[in-house]
């Protein structure tokens, strides 16, 4: 292209990257500034920037404990349902591969429905689902001689049933991706295998393990990241509760750091604080983004940038 | 499976019997796994045929099954007094549009067979048009209820926020994918950056922008919001899908002397179709089942999307409302599977490549 940098690419690059910093990026800017003001109903009209109040609120004053117990279970929560629907979906895809079970595409082809319906509708589903005194999990539960579960009311319960209903949703996709890549594992190198005379053990510890763990290993990460990011689930089947303090401020039991942030603002509590959540919204930020980048950097996804 | 070589088939042959057994076993696993799996699903087809509303009346066989949880959701009142009055209407109309609707299907499959390009665009708009006005009809036979609002309303907001997103998408893609400039990494761990941050987490800053330039509690300003929180992963997508096209037919255009715009319209854009279809039905997708932001930027009951509407509608009253919440669930949700399982390898391939590469 010679010495002169060319200018044409910007043109094909300006309606998107304009849209994005007007409708993405402004708004993400906006709520930095946000969360150095005390922005809220308090001062809805009068907000006025306070420096690193709201940071220090969160992460050394009067809110660490609430953060801190959500942080811990938005950690739990992302570890459970992101290690759990890695190993149903990898067995269920392991189960799948197997030639001699004929019928093996009418299997995935339900299984792989919960993935194909719109979450939230499902999600609200769930919850009457679950519902401890008329929901059908509970009647068929009692069908069978067991006490009912209170699903959605008990902390812990709740907890177990949110991480279901995730697992429910996120496995199918998971399953898929380790479809394709045990089906893009080349056969010669079972029939290697059989030639040096290797069990069907060692073949699937020494070909099929390593190469689905090198080819899901950043999906992993990735789906972490996203799960750290929930929200859906969690607001539309138990909006966060059950409650555990008379505290009105204070997360209940489910509550994410997404929905806690949420709370913040949008809340039931009388008193919302924007520059609060605003400031809630950049820690989360700053860890997804964080782990994004260094997932980027993992899976080299860069390298043929250079090129 | 290859069964090729001598070697594989010894082996299969020592492991045929302990083969057999464990195909069984997995056969059990699997089913195990498709009841617990669809555990949901029979509940809910189960209570949207059931003839009470609450929860406890949906059994898992409905002692009384009706269709009437379908039909209020498209009429109101009695539906043979409907009937009565719109069958003049509304059945040629229903008939028309199905007619219609394979008829284009057919004629779209077989376009290349019609030789005269202006006959072929002239028999797609004139069935597109006959479509458009046989729906007309029928929508005007129906009542006015709030699923059918709610539904419009979703596509009211949902088809232009992926048409804009992907209009604003298209050109970066293929800047992304074809040209070296300066910034162009930068550029693509912005893209992958944003893909990471979810438009909810900065709901306060949308929601305090949206109310400064007066478009909250408006289509548009969904329709603003949505669209540029798909850029990214539109983008993304389609560059990924943009580098598996071979440059050569653009490098022979060059030669031939064509413009730069010109092989990206003439050329790659044609090649790109598909992908642009399942660009916008991805987006489609996620906006058709969006919440939290919907909730929060859209106030008036006559605005709700579906999944607004739904949610107010069972939160409401929950035990009462449960069979005909089913049955709405169920409508709303058969169009999105059916272009799910359409696109499935599509769905794969691209979350996949989003999640790790370009």
């Amino acid at each position: 292209m010679g010495g002169r940098r060319p200018l044409y690419p910007y043109l094909y690059l300006a309606p998107g990257l304009v849209a994005m910093a007007i409708l993405t990026l402004g708004p993400i800017a906006y709520s930095v500034y946000i969360a150095f003001t005390n922005f809220g109903t308090r001062h809805l009209l009068d907000y006025r920037w306070i420096g690193l109040a709201n940071f220090e609120r969160i992460l050394v004053g009067v809110d660490r404990a609430n953060f801190a117990s959500v942080l811990k279970w938005t950690l739990e929560w992302s570890v459970v349902t992101t290690l759990g629907s890695y190993l149903v979906g990898l067995v269920l895809a392991l189960l799948l591969n197997n030639p001699r079970i004929r019928e093996r595409n009418v299997y995935r082809t339900i299984l792989i429905y919960p993935w194909t319906l719109p979450a939230t509708l499902t999600v609200m589903v769930w919850a009457g689902l679950l519902n401890t005194s008329f929901g059908p999990v509970n009647q068929m539960l009692q069908a069978l001689g067991l006490p009912a579960v209170p699903w959605l009311t008990h902390p812990t319960w709740a907890r177990i049933a949110c991480i279901l209903v995730q697992l429910w949703l996120g496995y199918p996709f998971v399953m898929s991706v380790f479809l394709g890549a045990l089906q893009s594992i080349d056969p010669a190198l079972y029939e290697a295998a059989a030639i040096d005379g290797a069990s069907d053990r060692a073949a699937f510890r020494h070909i099929t393990l390593p190469l689905l763990h090198r080819a899901t290993l950043p999906l992993l990460i990735a789906s972490f990241a996203m799960n750290f990011n929930g929200f859906g689930v969690i607001y539309l089947l138990t909006g966060g509760g059950p409650i555990t303090s008379i505290d009105p401020s204070a997360p209940g039991a489910t509550d994410l750091l997404g929905t806690y942030m949420y709370k913040l603002a949008f809340g039931y509590g009388v008193t919302k604080h924007y520059g609060q959540a605003a400031a809630t919204g950049i820690i989360i930020f700053l860890f997804v983004g964080g782990l994004t980048l260094l997932n980027s950097l993992l899976t080299g996804a860069f390298r043929e940038v250079e090129a | 499976m290859s069964t090729g070589s001598p070697a594989l088939r010894t082996s299969a042959r020592r492991r045929g019997r302990r083969g057999l057994i464990g195909a069984l076993l997995a056969r059990m696993l699997l089913i195990a796994a498709c009841v617990a799996s669809l555990f949901p699903a029979i509940w809910v087809v189960a209570a949207s045929l059931s003839a009470g509303t609450s929860l406890y009346s949906g059994g898992l066989i409905p002692a009384r099954t009706t269709a009437r949880n379908y039909l209020q959701l498209f009429i109101r009142g009695d539906p043979a007094a409907w009937f009565a009055r719109s069958r003049h209407t509304f059945v040629p109309a229903s008939l028309a549009l199905v007619a219609l609707a394979v008829g284009l299907g057919v004629l779209w499959r077989q376009r290349e067979r019609i030789r005269q390009a202006r006959l072929r665009t002239l028999a797609l708009g004139v069935m597109t048009a006959g479509l458009v006005i046989a729906a007309r009809f029928v929508w005007v036979c129906l009542d006015r209820t709030d699923f059918l609002l709610w539904m419009a309303n979703s596509l009211i907001v949902c088809i232009p926020a992926s048409l804009l997103s992907l209009s604003l998408t298209v050109t970066m893609a293929y800047a992304f994918s074809r040209f070296r400039f300066v910034g162009r990494r930068f550029g693509l761990l912005l893209l992958i950056l944003m893909q990471m941050f979810p438009a909810i987490m900065s709901i306060v800053a949308i929601f305090r922008l949206l109310q400064i330039v007066g478009l909250l509690d408006k289509h548009i300003g969904l329709i603003l919001v949505y669209g540029g929180s798909s850029i990214a992963f539109s983008a993304w997508l389609l560059k990924g899908y943009l580098d598996s096209i071979p440059r050569d037919l653009e490098e022979a255009a060059y030669i031939d002397g064509a413009t730069r715009w010109q092989a990206f319209t003439l050329i790659a854009f044609p090649l790109a179709t598909p992908m642009l279809a399942v660009v916008f039905l991805f987006s489609f997708i996620g906006f058709y089942q969006e919440f939290l932001i919907a909730s929060i930027v859209l106030f008036r009951p006559e605005l709700r999307t579906i999944a607004l509407g739904l949610r107010f509608y069972i939160s409401a009253r929950y035990s009462e409302n449960w069979t005909g919440f089913a049955a709405a669930s169920i409508v709303a949700s058969l169009p999105i599977l059916v272009i799910f399982y359409a696109l499935q390898r599509y769905m794969v391939e691209g979350l996949t490549k989003g999640a790790l590469r370009g």
